[in-house]
């Protein structure tokens, strides 16, 4: 009897064993929890989804910040132009400073970051390319109307990315989809020129096929007009004008854009895609996730009143300071030699008396420079050093058009505002104004060119100035003395008489006048540095900064700007690297 | 009889209560009357080295069959002849002893453990095996020697203990260690594999465990397949014996953990003149305040010298000033009272010592209580434990609960049942951040010294908030504000089991067991109002888990001993499943700030949640056979099956190994070493293990949703990321297999003269289709790059444990000393197809220290040479330019050209003239114990020591130089090039000039890199056995008094040069500021009934 049960019971085990042993195929098969696989892309929604993917890597809301700088540019135009400086204390983010001095080498990790954000950008494109055309090829796909759409979307996103790249690289691998690359595989392709061509043809391709109507009315797409505005800057960093001239025509005479009536309805949050606006990164925040281009907090002060943690960037220089005064015609001084000595807080804690200067200002600066005596956006007024993160370092200012007002800080639902959901206007058609106003000059064409300048200048004039006279400018914790009804500072603004006077009397005047009113009406914005270099003035420039910058503060002591080698940065190393024999390092950096 | 145990446990709990510090008994001498008659009656008691009772000792008048036998308590009576009588005190597995009576009438015996212990049985894989018999390579280390340490984590208990594992240990409360056994097998995950009473996982305490054994080569690996390149631990819990009469334990033990000392940092005087050397340094102008460009600092003025400020807010305020009117004070932030705090803020005119500050002689308690016993069919034990071990810095620390109940019993000759479950509950609390620029000890240094610990409020703390004071956050505070942060952890785990005897020789085993954890953890984040990078809200965050694997071993046992013949037999099959889920949830914005209050419902702002899950699941078939011819020759073979989820088309493996054994002394010829050899075994062994930790899900191509990483607002609403995007997350691998390492060791275990033992290992392992996520060209875009096996690596090395133990006095004086020696030597041999590829670690603060490639150790260090400093101008414009030529200066860095795009110097130094530059493995480890007892008395110590490991002092960027304004070391103003100290020679000087931007001083080079080659002395303990002079009253009382980390001896600068391995290997020996090791001084009493 026993042993009849120990035998019972081992055989049970036994075939329990050999169960498992069977099954085991299936007891092997774990799959992912809450990811998608290919077959489930491969439909109309999933390339939806896919395009929605590129069109995120504009902002590239988690890497944006230093080294990729994407779309903001703030690193590459602001940092290393006369517009700005890095900002906070000298050990923060220490490779900004060989940027900033014009010593950055090829392995400095800020050229890696900016060949990632741009390059993934694009491998996104060519994923969603391919993906649209395999799927075109079955039965559950996009209308045709649509996929043709969805293809100019996806090129002009791989022209956009590829852009973003040779602002920055001199020579680059265009990156196409296996399909049209044919034999050369992507990660063969070399790079020995700076992919216009590519861009181009890409970007042709977007404005044939983009139409003028955004697809499904969502105000993030491309039109047509975004796609010109782009080409049209790509032939003005070619020097190209005749080929620029007729996309700015187009989008002027037939794009339906005018300028906002208030310059400030271009930065903050609740006059988004307004009617200046031709292509405007769409960035929003909830409880668990932001798209923000340049967290405001990272240029925000730091130890202001919205203490949402900022770090200090970004701050402007002095002698973008210096250049918002005006002559007693209300006119830029377009001579930087003859332009008059400003008093700054430098130095200046806040406990201690300053009078900000009372000279004649563009109004613009306080607009796009935080300084002390002059609200901030609604969150006091600027007590100087005691908002500031290290003057001696980064000088007395902070940028403001990234931060957002007091009223809007509601809208930002992600954390504390650090990361705030305000939109960058890209493409907006002041460009286009002042870019045909360059064409029109170089056609000496200087009344055409006085016109749009203008109208630049008229809307800086007519737009609200920042309002409130500080009489009081100790900080005592509480609110200072402040007159509601008089501007911040002695704003004055006029647009430019003629025809036929001065500066647009002879060509080289006025390119002068057209090139200042660029600078300040995007000051601080992605222009500065490429402008500088397009216009072949950036040695002088710049060369001419350090040298009143040193007067100033010490930071840039024995920096030297050398045109042939600083112009572009270095290709980064890690991608040499890893292509040998394909990437060439940029023999000049 | 019941009074007696009523009696006892009364005491019992009395000790328990009371703690050993209140405890008073008046010693007895113990010495009896002398007893002039020829016969005598001598009583005593047998006790092993940590003082506990040995029962069943042999006792034997020498030449006589005259003896008596110890009783459950170890105590003995026996009548002898004369005084002159001998008495040998023996038992299977400890030093016979000899005593001559002499005028004795009590007589204790303390026994030494035979260092031969060849019957010993040893667990191994599924089963167990008398250590001569053993042909791999196995360590074991037993429940006495983990005694010895007062760690909290068993696996720390092991340092210095075991030859062919290091051991890295953290220092947090509750420490966690990292054990490596022989070298980095992979640039993998690199943890061993943790078998607890035969089921994968599960937590327990130390004082749960009877043995700890390591299996350290494929011979003795194998048997667990794709899981075992790393190494397995096997973990045996305690049970009781046969027959054995309920005993009761008891240990307690208390003290303290002291904080050792810090960096030697800058006052607020010193820290003022630093700032003026450094604009000196720069070429500002000092003292011309008329001057634009002149020096100022908004707290120390713009003057020819520094001035300590008053106040530090308002700025540089003198006393009385109108604008510190304490009336004007206001510590609400505006979202509280609509207008911004006004923190008036004194300076703290001397400075202040923020390590004094926030550290703590932080106290120490474990008690745990072991009843065990068993009848002649089932044997129980049950174990409890509590330990608080709090840590040096404030509201920091960890409490471990722990339970644990064996049973096993034979109701029947053909069955044995029996099951094990541990409940371990953990709770870690405060502000653990650890090697991290955001650990407490970072933040100690990153605070200036001029700011106070509060404001003028004296309860607000003070902060970096004004003009010119940096970014650290106050380390009070974030203690303060921390010290409700949690994090707990419940660990369930255990087996049943049914062995059926189904003929003799042959049966069958079946074990399900489970391993389930659930954990819970706090995180409360105030706005710290002081500090200059405050937020807005205070959050609120929660995690939550849970995780079950279950183990379905089926294994069929057949042992045959016939004549010479010995045959033993597995074969097995084995199921596992491991599935986990968590959720994490976090608010911001709270109406109230009262812990209570604060939870998911009440926060009105930042809603958030995620979940994550996981599985994995294995199914194994295995089998070994052994089979020794005599005694004499051993060989053995194992092989296992595996089949893992992990993988796509190739979900099965094949490891197997094979090893031989033979004990030379058993032979014949050896006859003539018989007298000083008593053992010699060679033991030779090769053998296949798998690795197969890369992930869950490498062979799956996925394209995920992510809101912050692939969606977009298109609608150009804010507040709502409005179309859902997908991008391509990972690259799918499916025809990835597992790592494969090929081991091969050969050993020798050797006896001489009794007393000494002998285990040496030579080995060498080969890993092969090492998985690594090869890089591609960013061109490709940035998804997940899939595991391949492409990569190889190899590891060589030796281990040694030398052991010799004697007495002397006739017993009375008793002594030993272990020695073990391990050293690996690792290299990758291959990374890809390409020579030149490498992986280099992560940025920190924007330099990379770490790089990999094949021919070098994973890791090693990568960087410049620095050949010191530039004395002169000329020296440095005549040398090659460095970076351009930015560093060619007087005062600053010499790097070394030593290479160029060609590998040629190429006359100046830039990126191609880094190189490796150091490495963070030692070159060997070694542990050294001691033990020396004499009748009651017993010192024990053990000593550690790491040699020719170097580390990267990361901190010296904050301290040393200007990484963010915070608090600057005493070398940065006295011994930096160029420092009015050195008195004109700066020659003296051991750091470059000092200026307001010294960016091209931190690029990674050998001035970071330092000599972290230690020795310690882990624990020194002195314990007197008082039960003795309470006549054996009870079967154990040990009293004793332990150190921890005595003193260190190391060259290195930073706070301790022991670190433990990240999570990510790639970055090992960046020291960040780790807690460091502290001594712990701790007085105990082990009691037993």
């Amino acid at each position: 009897m026993k042993k009849i049960f120990r035998f019972l019971s081992f055989s049970i085990l036994m075939a329990s064993l050999l169960a498992i042993y069977s099954c085991s195929e299936e007891f092997l098969t774990k799959e992912p929890p809450g990811v998608a696989a290919g077959s489930v892309i491969q439909t109309p929604a999933g390339i939806e989804a896919l395009i929605i993917g590129v069109y995120e890597r504009m902002q590239n809301a988690n890497q944006s910040m230093f080294g990729a700088a994407m779309t903001s540019d703030w690193t590459y135009s602001g940092g290393c132009s006369d517009d700005a400086y890095k900002g906070t204390d000298v050990g923060d983010q220490s490779n900004f400073n060989l940027l900033e001095r014009y010593e950055a080498l090829p392995n400095n990790p800020y050229l890696e970051n900016r060949w990632n954000a741009c390059y993934d950008g694009v491998a996104r494109a060519n994923v969603a390319l391919t993906f649209l055309w395999e799927t075109q090829k079955g039965n559950s796909k996009l209308t045709d109307a649509r996929a043709k759409q969805a293809e100019a979307e996806l090129k002009f996103l791989r022209a956009w990315f590829h852009f973003q790249a040779n602002k920055i690289f001199e020579k680059i691998p265009y990156i196409k989809t296996p399909t049209e690359l044919g034999d050369v595989k992507p990660e063969e392709v070399q790079n020995t020129d700076p992919g216009w061509t590519g861009i181009e043809e890409d970007l042709q391709y977007a404005i044939t096929n983009l139409g003028t109507a955004k697809y499904n009315n969502e105000k993030g797409r491309p039109t047509k007009y975004s796609a010109e505005a782009v080409l049209a800057q790509a032939h003005m960093y070619q020097k190209d004008y005749t080929a620029a001239k007729p996309l700015l025509d187009d989008i002027i005479n037939n794009g339906g854009f005018s300028l906002a009536p208030e310059y400030m309805h271009n930065f903050d949050m609740t006059h988004e895609n307004n009617s200046e606006s031709i292509f405007e990164l769409q960035c929003s925040t909830t409880a668990t996730a932001h798209s923000a281009v340049n967290g405001s907090g990272c240029n925000f002060h730091q130890k202001g009143l919205a203490s949402c943690g900022g770090w200090g960037f970004y701050s402007p220089s002095l002698n973008l300071f210096e250049a918002f005064q005006t002559t007693a015609e209300g006119l830029p001084q377009l001579n930087p030699a003859l332009r008059d000595h400003l008093a700054t807080d430098m130095g200046v804690g806040s406990g201690v008396d300053f009078t900000p200067t009372d000279h004649t200002m563009d109004p613009r600066v306080d607009f796009i420079i935080a300084r002390r005596g002059v609200d901030f956006l609604g969150w006091g007024i600027h007590p100087g050093n005691d908002w500031i993160r290290e003057q001696s370092n980064g000088g007395p200012f902070m940028t403001k058009i990234f931060m957002h007002r007091k009223d809007e800080q509601s809208l930002n639902l992600y954390q504390t505002g650090f990361y705030n959901g305000k939109n960058y206007r890209t493409y907006r058609y002041a460009s286009i104004l002042l870019w045909r106003a360059e064409c029109a000059v170089v056609d000496n064409d200087l009344e055409l060119a006085r016109t749009y300048v203008n109208m630049i200048r008229n809307r800086a004039k007519t737009s609200t100035p920042v309002m409130g006279f500080c009489s009081s400018t100790k900080n005592l914790g509480s609110n200072p003395d402040v007159d509601p009804t008089k501007p911040a500072a002695n704003y004055k603004i006029e647009p430019y008489p003629g025809p036929g006077l001065y500066p647009f009397d002879t060509k080289e005047n006025a390119l002068k006048a057209v090139q200042e009113e660029t600078r300040l009406e995007f000051a601080c914005q992605n222009h500065r540095f490429f402008d500088l270099r397009r216009w072949g003035i950036l040695a002088t420039t710049l060369n001419a900064y350090i040298a009143h910058d040193l007067t100033f503060r010490g930071f840039m002591k024995d920096a030297v700007f050398n045109a042939d080698q600083d112009d572009y940065w270095p290709l980064p190393q890690t991608q040499i690297d890893l292509q040998k024999g394909i990437l060439t390092q940029d023999p000049g950096y | 009889m019941t009074k007696k145990i009523m009696r006892n446990v009364l005491l019992l709990i009395m000790v328990v209560t009371f703690i050993p510090f209140t405890l008073a008994l008046t010693p007895d001498d113990g010495n009896g009357t002398t007893n002039n008659l020829q016969q005598k009656q001598i009583s005593g008691r047998v006790v092993d080295a940590s003082g506990n009772p040995i029962p069943g000792v042999n006792i034997l008048e020498k030449g006589t069959l005259n003896g008596a036998i110890s009783d459950a308590n170890g105590r003995y009576t026996m009548t002898v002849t004369s005084a002159s009588s001998v008495l040998t005190f023996s038992f299977i597995g400890y030093v016979t002893q000899e005593v001559t009576v002499g005028a004795q009438t009590a007589i204790d015996v303390t026994l030494a453990e035979a260092v031969s212990a060849l019957d010993e049985i040893v667990v191994v894989g599924y089963s167990t095996q008398a250590r001569k018999s053993l042909t791999g390579s196995v360590s074991t280390v037993d429940a006495a020697t983990l005694a010895e340490s007062a760690a909290v984590n068993p696996i720390t208990r092991l340092q210095g203990k075991v030859a062919g594992v290091t051991i890295f240990n953290q220092h947090t409360p509750g420490e966690g260690s990292s054990i490596r056994i022989r070298g980095m097998t992979t640039i993998n995950d690199s943890n061993p594999l943790y078998v607890v009473d035969g089921i994968p996982g599960g937590s327990y305490s130390p004082n749960d465990v009877e043995s700890i054994t390591i299996l350290k080569d494929a011979a003795a690996q194998s048997i667990y397949g794709a899981r075992a390149a790393n190494g397995v631990v096997l973990i045996t819990t305690k049970s009781g014996k046969k027959n054995q009469k309920v005993t009761m334990n008891v240990n307690v033990r208390q003290g303290f953990t002291k904080p050792g000392k810090f960096y030697d940092m800058l006052n607020t005087r010193e820290y003022g003149e630093m700032l003026w050397l450094e604009a000196k340094n720069f070429g500002l102008p000092i003292g011309v305040p008329t001057d634009p460009k002149n020096f100022t600092h908004p707290q120390y003025g713009n003057g020819a010298v520094p001035v300590i400020p008053y106040y530090l807010f308002p700025t540089k305020a003198p006393e009385n000033d109108p604008l510190a009117d304490p009336a004007l004070y206001d510590n609400l932030m505006s979202v509280r009272d609509g207008d911004d705090t006004y923190l008036i803020t004194k300076a703290n005119q001397i400075g202040t010592d923020w390590w004094g500050e926030s550290t703590r002689n932080a106290p120490f308690k474990e008690y745990t209580l072991d009843i065990a016993g068993g009848s002649a069919n089932t044997t129980y034990a049950f174990l409890l434990g509590y330990t608080s071990d709090q840590g040096i810095f404030k509201w920091t620390g960890y409490e471990r609960y722990s339970f644990r109940s064996n049973i096993n019993t034979s109701p029947a000759k053909w069955i044995d049942l029996g099951s094990s479950i541990g409940v371990v509950y953990t709770d870690d609390h405060g502000h653990q951040t650890d090697n991290a620029e955001s650990s407490m000890v970072s933040w100690c240094y990153r605070l200036q010294p001029i700011i106070p610990v509060y404001d003028i409020s004296g309860t607000t703390y003070a902060g970096s908030r004004p003009s010119g004071m940096g970014n650290a956050q106050n380390p009070v505070f974030l203690l303060d504000s921390n010290k409700d942060d949690f994090s707990r952890y419940m660990n369930i785990s255990g087996n049943v089991y049914a062995r059926f005897n189904i003929i003799k020789g042959l049966s069958f085993k079946t074990l399900l067991g489970i391993n389930q954890y659930s954990y819970q953890s706090r995180d409360l984040t105030f706005v710290e109002v002081a500090a200059a990078e405050r937020g807005t809200y205070d959050g609120f965050s929660k995690g939550a888990g849970t995780g079950l694997n279950w183990t379905w071993t089926n294994t069929i046992e057949y042992g045959l001993v016939t004549g010479q013949h010995n045959i033993r037999a597995i074969l097995g099959s084995e199921a596992y499943d491991n599935t986990s889920t968590s959720v994490s949830a976090s608010r911001a914005e709270y109406s109230f700030l009262d812990v209570n209050y604060m939870t998911l419902n009440t926060g009105l702002r930042s809603i958030a949640n995620s979940d994550n899950n996981s599985s994995y699941s294995l199914f194994s078939l295995f089998g070994r056979v052994n089979y020794t011819y005599a005694d004499k020759y051993m060989i053995e073979g194992v092989v296992r099956r595996d089949g893992s989820s992990r993988f796509g088309d190739e979900k099965f493996g094949f490891f197997p190994a094979a090893s031989l054994g033979w004990r030379i002394t058993q032979e014949d010829f050896m006859a003539s070493t018989s007298d000083w050899l008593d053992e010699l075994k060679l033991r030779i062994g090769y053998g296949v293990v798998g690795n197969d930790r890369m992930g869950n899900y490498n062979s799956y191509t996925q394209f995920a949703y992510h809101e912050g990483d692939a969606s977009y607002g298109m609608n150009g609403a804010n507040g709502a990321i409005s179309n859902v995007g997908f991008r391509q997350s990972t690259f799918g691998n499916t025809s990835v297999r597992w790592e494969t390492t090929n081991t091969f060791n050969i050993g020798i275990d050797a006896t001489l003269i009794k007393n000494l033992t002998l285990t040496v290992d030579v080995w060498q392992r080969k890993t092969k289709d090492m998985l690594h996520q090869q890089q591609l060209p960013l061109v490709l875009g940035t998804a997940t790059r899939p595991s391949i096996n492409i990569a190889e690596m190899k590891n060589t090395g030796f281990d040694l444990e030398l052991g010799y133990s004697n007495n002397a006095l006739n017993g009375d004086l008793t002594y030993s000393a272990d020695l073990v020696f391990s050293r690996y030597k690792n290299e990758i041999t291959k990374l890809t197809d390409v020579a030149s590829y490498f992986i280099q670690g992560s940025a920190f603060r924007e330099k990379i220290y770490t790089r990999a490639a094949a021919g070098r150790a994973w890791p090693e260090y990568y960087g410049y040479i620095s050949d010191g400093i530039f004395n002169s101008d000329t020296e440095a414009t005549d040398y090659a330019p460095i970076f351009g030529g930015v560093n060619n200066k007087a005062g600053y860095f010499k790097y070394r050209d030593i290479s160029g795009p060609d590998g040629k110097p190429d006359g100046k130094v830039d990126a191609s003239d880094r190189t490796w530059i150091g490495s963070p493995h030692p070159d060997f480890t070694a542990g050294l114990s001691l033990s020396l007892g004499f009748r009651g008395l017993s010192i024990m110590t053990t000593l550690y020591s790491s040699i020719g490991n170097e580390l990267v002092n990361y901190v010296s960027r904050y301290i040393d130089y200007t990484q963010f304004a915070g608090g600057r070391s005493h070398r940065r103003l006295y011994e930096s090039w160029g420092s009015p100290y050195l008195k004109g020679d700066n020659t003296k000087a051991t750091m470059p000039i000092i200026t307001s931007n010294d960016t091209p001083h931190q690029e990674p080079s050998t001035a970071f890199l330092e000599d972290a080659s230690f020795l310690r002395m882990k624990t020194l303990r002195i314990g007197y056995d008082f039960n003795r002079l309470l006549n054996n009253y009870f079967s154990t009382l040990q009293l004793y008094f332990q150190a921890s980390n005595l003193f260190t001896l190391t060259k290195y600068s930073g706070l301790d040069p022991e670190l433990s391995i990240p999570s990510s290997a790639i970055n090992m020996g960046v020291d960040q500021g780790a807690w460091p090791t502290s001594q712990q001084f701790i007085f105990g009493i082990a009691f037993g009934l």
